[in-house]
């Protein structure tokens, strides 16, 4: 004889429970954060640091007309002008990685409008260029003959065509 | 002559209540243009301004992909298609290395461009907003604002009325004179609008400055032969304008060189002077005035008008803020030679032709904006003759007007020419390669590498510390595929 079916104590809703305030989360209207809140969410919540960056962030773009900072959501692309339509970057951000994806591809947008070409940058993470080139963004990369900080990894350095 | 001079005085009646009239409306009608369109366009520039971090917004770039890229706009306030466009140039402008600061005012410039259906009044407005935006205190610019509103008023048939006066007032040798004087003098005006001074009393020190010389010379060549000698009336009329000259700051030779060109010939002029030295020394200039009956008569410098003063003139020119402008006024006892001085009233009038911002160029990647702008509020077109002949009140405007130039009128040069902007950055970052392709260059790793040298880029590398880099965000997208 077949046990009694027992009524299952934990429900596939409740089973189901963090996925769903995951995607809750993720499909929630992005809450748009001052700068140094994303400098501060950048540095991990280290309040000084964040501030100390967003001040020397103000003074150098106030006195260098290379160097800007652009925004796409809750992402700031710190970026130095070379002046042969490239730009060396690198970034700070806050987003979810939906939209982080969609911060690169306004970034993209911004910057051929601005008639920039190409992005230079260090790769400290080499995920960023499967994210990049979902944004639209081909990324060609090179040694860079350093060492990431786990020692063991070499560097590499990305060139992102816009 | 008599009648010109009541044509004159009618137009001029007429004009005063017009110009009233239109001040006080323009007044209301500034205060809420000024709020609409400020509103309307400096609210994102404002924000650039006030934030200590100048972002630019990709948003601000990306508006020409149509709707969407409308719709993302709209999040930092870019509601319509044009101001989408004045935020997107200007951005472009500061994306390559434009003042950032600029920004608004390139936004705004823009803007006023591209809405070609925007009435005079609301460019003057708009004009009025970049300064607001460029820093100037609301208060000048509100100034500024009725200054070039008040241009745009005044009646066509009123300037044509009164340039008919003055052809029939003045012989055609003093005409062009009297015009520049007054030219003068409206620009001294609107210095004085602009600077909170005294309006009518601008207008006179201007007028007397710009015209009494040449007054004189005119004088004297007219009226030479029959002054030439040196007698006790023509020594009084000359004691007269000798007296004016020093109540008006020149200094005793100036005042007495003055004097006697306007009454005496070449020749008797030497004589002249020192028969005037001998009977002045000691004396102030109320003095003299109060000693030399004549010196009130209104005979001098050969200026008959009848009624010993000048009649109210009007002139036209370029106006320094981009319209016709006039001056109406009367002049009748203390300007030497006998005209009063009770200026009363001091007009700006025209076609309404104002256009002070246009921008040219279409897509400046690369290189700043280039405004063109009719701005002939330039420093060589204010200027009266000469340092020597100025007096301290008309330095002391001279300077005020310039610095106001400097300050707020930058965006267009002198004549309709094109200007332009150019950013000088005030300290240089000199970039240094950290191998090639590194992220940044000195300038950018000095912005991050704050604390110890050899700080990581992005955030901290303590233990335990996460760097600044959301690498979350890239080990999800990783994994998702997997």
């Amino acid at each position: 004889m077949l046990p009694a079916p027992q009524k299952n104590q934990v429900s596939e809703f409740q089973k189901n429970q963090p996925v769903m305030e995951q995607v809750k989360k993720q499909n929630a209207k992005v809450e748009r954060m001052d700068p140094i809140e994303i400098l501060e969410y950048s540095a991990d919540g280290d309040k000084e640091l964040a501030t100390r960056t967003y001040n020397k962030l103000t003074q150098l773009v106030n006195n260098d007309p290379n160097f800007r900072i652009m925004r796409a959501n809750n992402s700031l692309f710190i970026y130095n002008n070379l002046k042969n339509g490239s730009i060396s970057l690198a970034l700070e951000t806050a987003d979810s990685p939906k939209v982080f994806i969609d911060s690169l591809k306004q970034f993209r947008l911004a910057m051929k409008v601005a008639g920039f070409k190409t992005a230079i940058f260090e790769i400290d993470n080499p995920l960023i260029i499967k994210a990049a080139k979902i944004a639209g963004i081909d990324i060609k990369t090179q040694p860079s003959g350093a060492m990431l900080d786990d020692g063991v990894t070499p560097g590499l350095i990305g060139i992102g065509e816009f | 002559m008599a009648k010109a001079v009541k044509s004159v005085a009618r137009a001029v009646g007429g004009a005063v209540k017009t110009v009233a009239k239109a001040v006080t409306s323009v007044v209301q009608a500034a205060a809420s243009v000024v709020e609409k369109v400020v509103d309307k366009v400096v609210e994102v520039a404002a924000n650039v301004i006030q934030n200590p971090l100048p972002i630019l917004e990709t948003v601000a770039l990306t508006y020409a992909l149509g709707p969407a890229g409308l719709a993302m706009g709209s999040s930092i306030g870019i509601t319509t298609t044009t101001m989408a466009a004045a935020v997107s140039s200007a951005t472009v402008t500061a994306a390559n290395g434009g003042n950032v600061q600029q920004v608004a005012t390139s936004a705004l410039a823009t803007y006023v461009a591209a809405n070609p259906g925007l009435s005079g009044q609301e460019k003057i407005v708009a004009s009025g907003a970049i300064q607001l935006a460029s820093g100037a205190k609301p208060e000048d610019v509100i100034r500024n604002v009725i200054a070039s509103t008040a241009s745009n008023q005044i009646l066509p048939g009123t300037l044509n009325k009164l340039n008919t006066a003055i052809a029939e007032q003045f012989p055609n040798t003093i005409q062009e004179t009297v015009k520049s004087a007054l030219i003068n003098a409206e620009r001294q005006a609107v210095a004085a609008t602009v600077t909170g001074q005294d309006v009518s009393q601008a207008a006179l020190a201007g007028f007397a400055g710009g015209t009494v010389s040449d007054l004189a010379q005119w004088g004297a060549s007219v009226a030479a032969p029959k002054m030439e000698a040196v007698n006790a009336k023509s020594i009084g009329i000359a004691a007269g304008e000798y007296a004016q000259y020093k109540v008006a700051g020149y200094s005793d030779e100036q005042a007495l060189n003055k004097a006697v060109q306007g009454v005496f010939s070449i020749q008797a002029q030497a004589a002249a002077k020192e028969e005037l030295k001998k009977q002045t020394a000691g004396l102030s200039g109320e003095q003299i005035i109060a000693a030399f009956p004549y010196s009130q008569s209104g005979q001098a410098t050969g200026l008959d008008t009848g009624t010993k003063q000048l009649s109210p003139v009007t002139v036209t020119g370029e106006s320094p803020i981009g319209g016709s402008l006039s001056v109406l006024s009367t002049f009748p006892p203390d300007i030497p030679g006998g005209a009063k001085r009770d200026a009363t009233s001091v007009r700006y009038g025209g076609e309404p032709s104002l256009d002070p911002v246009t921008v040219t160029g279409d897509k400046p990647i690369g290189e700043e904006l280039s405004l063109a702008g009719t701005d002939s509020f330039a420093a060589e077109n204010i200027a009266p003759p000469s340092a020597e002949e100025k007096t301290p009140e008309q330095l002391r405007r001279d300077s005020i007007l310039l610095s106001l130039i400097n300050k707020n009128f930058d965006y267009g040069s002198g004549g309709g020419g094109t200007k332009t902007t150019k950013t000088t950055p005030t300290t240089k970052t000199t970039p240094t390669t950290q191998g090639q392709g590194s992220v940044g260059t000195s300038a950018l790793a000095q912005a991050l590498r704050i604390g110890d040298v050899g700080a990581p880029i992005f955030g901290r590398d303590e233990e335990g510390k996460k760097a600044g880099w959301n690498l979350e965000s890239l080990r999800y997208m990783g994994n998702a595929g997997e």
